[in-house]
């Protein structure tokens, strides 16, 4: 088994290698002229001068990746061209709050989409049934950035509840209520420095958000459990306990459930890692600061929600999230199958 | 022993599954829904009331509300106008035309890269397919919008450059499809007889296995129509799809976001139709894949972001 | 002392339909069965014949598709189709317990078999965890399986086929029912497990005194085992008798065929003896004939065959027949 794992975690990371290569040939080779898409708007000679020295573009390829790729590992991610600031302070001040973000969605779509779903596969083709279904279909067609914006105008415009956006509600927030940084995430801080006040001022800030963010993996949580639990309500073993009268009730909530949620909670992990996108276009519209979106929009080259030409995207910013990005991906992935690896003590290598 | 002629063998199964699907309400709505999105894709400059405008042509229509043009629904507008004075509806269904062209694209594109690769794979076996399946891999855990991202903001925003990084998102999945219809089809009679009286690889390639690969791609193609519109659209909000003034509703979405609290009718409309295209491929897409094999249901998912490494490496798991 | 002879279950003229997407599927068909104490009935027939739809309508588990057209079951002087879910409850695993076809896919793989059997007992003879857990060893060791607790503390996929299909035994043993009813017990196991199965069968219904219905495709193994035999044909019973009836002079052209389908030994090296097939296809259980069942592929037909439906008749003490060759 340990020569699993040991596969496993080499494939892993022969993953974020490709997808090191993968960014370094988008951003090394195909481009025309990788120096001027790097040196951000209106870049003088000097600076493309500068900007060639610095990442090398002057130099053979595989000098030029083993630059790029001994600066990934040592944690150098470039250095953004309209922040000009290390990329990956940056991205170690987005991080946590958008992991926390994707973490309460799919924790939402479980504690939601879980029951519902078992409540549809129990009254099959009823008219809750139905209605969940068509409910689960909508939740995950809609998008999100659309969804965003409707709830915006419906709650924050029409019934005035809950702000418009940004964590507390106001981007001045944080001037007003300081909160210590001890993991990154406000949400967390606030809870862990005793700031109940503000954690319950960020929490309400983040209903809006958090619903856009959570319908997509409801929908699917629902319709996987509801398909899981009917699956399993097939099997022979469920046949036996029926054909040894055990109470109906009893076969549902213990001896399908414990079989039926282990896919389920297999796929939470990977809705955690899903929802990062949804991040992305949760925190532009809502404007949460600081976040992985608000970088991607920052290094687009626009400072708000807008539809300008990127003239000058910051390929440095752009690279270092998806870097990031895919990194939390496939550790997601990894953790994941290794938990299903404990839990199910039935899967044989 | 005739070889039976593959391709129109798969193609009448297929029709002959699709007539059936008729009487399943999930396919009529799919069907009706995608029927009325693509009739207006197909129609837009001649059922749009202001065609020019919504290929974009500005046009400064006053009210009083708003000096940059950005009018309430009225008789005039139906839906109301958005910046520039436009006419919303037909800013709409020129952006339902764009959506469906570049889904339709991209899933051929992301067909062609995949059944190429899948099959080769899967046809030929040993060490070609480790390393495809290895890239595979490397591009299946990709998260699909953040390369499309990276590959678009390096190329610049445009018709084509969304078209292959969409395109070269979302291959992996098809490689994987074709792939293991490959493994499987090679080790049928005719494919093993004809092997062994010398026909050259691609003629059976071409020939055989091809064609009968074919089918569940056309399946996972519908399933994933949908995922590929939201995600064009996904980019298009960013300001990384197509060129102004070519109209997409992503990008009059997102132009909506600012104007949310006073033009409510900005955002809403383009939402709903974009909602209606993504439910009706869904529908679609989900009933012809439990029609044609629910076993499949787990292997394609539900047109979710992501497929877990595992299953790949062999892991013996129960669905 | 058991009252040998006292009729513990009673079939009468039982017809079940299935609804299927392609149309109705007549699974049982005017089938009549009695079962003694004691009894060991074998139950035979190929796939589709419906001898499994039999043992799940004896404790009415059925699919939601299925439909009771028309008959009884009786059991013990309890109507089963007409019993009150509650009532029933009381009888599934208590009164009438079933042994199934594959242990593995029977067993939930997520539960210790402790906590199976623990909780039959529970459920079924009140008693509390502690004295189930012992009670349980007591059971296994009946089903002659070595270190009980070892056993009870594992999970059914870390057991050998031939030790799941034990602790499935124990579990119908436990609640000391009236009658077990064993779908093709041994039909997912090796031949020398199948053999030991077989013959602890046979031993625990001579010490525990139960009657038991046993469902298989195999005439040999019923041959092994049983007093009795009921031969089934596409949702008809056609012959019953006693095993020696059965064997020695079989009746009915289907059991005729089954018995000549046996592979023997050939008996000297020179001697080659081929192996004989029925006929035809199996029924179409969607469109089955008119008249008697089996006639597209008897060898006998003639043409009241075709048009009517044979009774049962006696045959002789015990032997019962379904078929015109007898009829007048």
């Amino acid at each position: 088994m340990g020569w699993y794992v040991a596969r496993r975690a080499l494939l892993s990371f022969f993953v974020v290698l490709g997808t090191i290569v993968i960014t370094f040939y988008l951003s090394h080779l195909l481009p025309g002229n990788p120096a001027a898409l790097y040196a951000g708007s209106n870049p003088s000679p000097e600076e493309i001068q500068r900007i060639t020295q610095q990442y090398g573009f002057n130099q053979p390829v595989l000098t030029q990746f083993w630059i790029y790729f001994s600066g990934i590992f040592r944690g150098d991610l470039g250095t953004s061209t309209i922040v000009r600031q290390p990329v990956s302070t940056l991205v170690l001040q987005a991080l946590p709050n958008s992991l926390t973000l994707a973490a309460m969605a799919a924790a939402i779509a479980g504690i939601i989409g879980i029951p519902l779903g078992i409540l549809a596969s129990r009254s099959r083709n009823s008219k809750l049934d139905n209605f969940l279904r068509i409910f689960s279909m909508g939740a995950v067609a809609i998008p999100q950035f659309w969804s965003g914006l409707i709830l915006q105008l419906v709650f924050f415009s029409g019934l005035h509840i809950f702000p418009l956006g940004a964590y507390g509600g106001s981007l001045f927030f944080f001037q007003l209520h300081p909160i210590p940084t001890i993991t990154g995430s406000y949400v967390i801080d606030a809870l862990l420095s005793g700031n109940f006040v503000a954690e319950g001022q960020i929490l309400w800030s983040l209903v809006l958000p958090l619903a856009t963010l959570s319908a997509y993996p409801v929908g699917v949580v629902i319709r996987q459990t509801r398909a899981s639990m009917i699956g399993t309500l097939n099997q022979d073993y469920i046949r036996t306990a029926r054909a040894y009268g055990v109470p109906r009730r009893e076969i549902e909530m213990k001896y399908a459930l414990k079989n039926a949620l282990a896919p389920v909670l297999v796929s939470l992990g990977l809705i955690f890692a899903g929802s990062l996108i949804g991040v992305v276009f949760v925190e532009d519209i809502f404007v949460l600061q600081p976040g992985l979106g608000s970088l991607i929009r920052t290094g687009l080259g626009v400072g708000t929600t807008s539809t300008s030409i990127i003239s000058a995207p910051d390929i440095p910013l752009i690279l270092g999230v998806a870097i990031v990005t895919c990194v939390v991906y496939v550790v997601t992935n990894f953790a994941v199958d290794m938990i299903q690896l404990l839990v199910d003590r039935r899967i044989t290598v | 022993m005739k070889v039976p002629n593959a391709l129109s063998g798969t193609l009448g199964r297929f029709g002959r599954t699709l007539r059936p699907l008729f009487h399943e309400k999930m396919f009529v709505a799919g069907f009706v829904m995608v029927g009325a999105m693509v009739v207006i894709a197909v129609f837009a400059p001649w059922i749009s009331p202001y065609p020019a405008q919504g290929e974009g042509q500005t046009a400064l229509t006053t009210c009083p509300q708003s000096a940059a043009g950005i009018c309430p629904p009225s008789w005039a507008h139906l839906f109301g106008t958005e910046q520039t004075g436009r006419d919303l509806m037909s800013r709409i269904f020129f952006g339902i035309r764009t959506s469906v062209e570049i889904s339709l694209l991209v899933v051929m594109l992301a067909t062609a890269i995949g059944l190429a690769v899948g099959l080769t794979a899967g046809y030929f076996g040993g060490i070609v397919d480790e390393a495809l399946m290895r890239v595979t891999d490397v591009f299946l855990s990709f998260p699909h919008l953040i390369l499309a991202l990276v590959i678009v903001a390096v190329l610049g925003p445009g018709f084509n450059d969304v078209l292959y990084a969409l395109g070269f998102t979302w291959w992996p999945s098809f490689a994987r499809l074709a792939r293991a219809s490959a493994l499987e089809i090679r080790n049928r009679p005719y494919v093993k007889i004809a092997k062994a009286s010398g026909v050259s690889n691609r003629s059976i390639l071409g020939r055989h296995i091809l064609p009968n690969a074919i089918s569940p791609l056309l399946v996972m193609i519908s399933v994933d129509l949908g995922a590929v519109v939201l995600a064009e659209a996904g980019l298009s909000f960013l300001g990384l799809g197509v060129r102004p003034p070519t109209a997409d509703l992503g990008v009059i979405i997102a132009e909506s976001a600012n104007q949310i609290t006073t033009a409510w009718w900005y955002a809403l409309f383009p939402g709903i139709f974009l909602t209606v295209l993504v439910i009706g491929f869904n529908l679609l897409g989900d009933s012809i894949r439990d029609r044609v094999d629910p076993r499949l249901r787990g292997f394609m998912g539900t047109s979710f972001i992501g497929r877990p490494l595992a299953g790949r490496l062999g892991l013996q798991r129960r669905e | 002392m058991e009252q040998a002879g006292a009729e513990v279950l009673r079939v009468t003229d039982l017809s079940l339909d299935y609804a299927s997407p392609q149309g109705i599927v007549h699974a049982l068909n005017g089938v009549n069965l009695s079962l003694k104490q004691s009894e060991l009935l074998g139950v035979v027939g190929e796939s589709g014949s419906g001898k499994s739809t039999l043992a799940y309508a004896l404790i009415r588990l059925l699919p939601r598709n299925a439909l009771v057209r028309s008959g009884e079951i009786v059991f013990n002087g309890l109507s089963i189709l007409d019993a009150p879910e509650g009532k029933l409850k009381d009888i599934r695993g208590k009164r009438i317990s079933m042994v199934f076809q594959d242990p593995m896919t029977s067993l939930n793989p997520l539960f210790k078999v402790k906590d199976q059997i623990g909780r039959v007992l529970e459920l079924h003879r009140g008693v509390t965890k502690k004295d189930a857990n012992r009670m349980s060893a007591d059971f296994l060791r009946a089903v002659e399986l070595p270190d009980p607790e070892q056993v009870l503390d594992s999970y059914p996929f870390q057991l050998s086929g031939g030790m799941q299909q034990r602790v499935m035994i124990a579990m119908a043993l436990c609640t000391q029912p009236d009658l077990i009813i064993a779908d093709e017990p041994t039909s997912a196991v090796d031949a020398t497990i199948q053999v030991q199965i077989l013959e602890l069968l046979s031993r625990l219904r001579h010490e525990h005194h139960f009657s038991m219905l046993f469902i298989t495709h195999s005439l040999e193994v019923v041959s092994a085992v049983c007093d009795n035999v009921a031969v089934m044909y596409a949702g008809s019973m056609v012959e019953t008798g006693s095993v020696t009836d059965i064997f020695s002079s079989p009746k009915h052209p289907y059991t005729q065929a089954l018995m000549a389908a046996i592979p023997r030994p050939r008996r000297s090296a020179g001697e080659a003896k081929r192996l004989k097939s029925i006929s035809g296809n199996p029924p179409d259980l969607l469109s089955l004939p008119a008249g008697c069942k089996f006639h597209p592929r008897c060898p006998h037909v003639f043409d009241r065959c075709k048009a009517e439906d044979p009774a049962f008749r006696r045959v002789g003490l015990g032997h019962e027949v379904a078929c015109h060759l007898y009829t007048e």
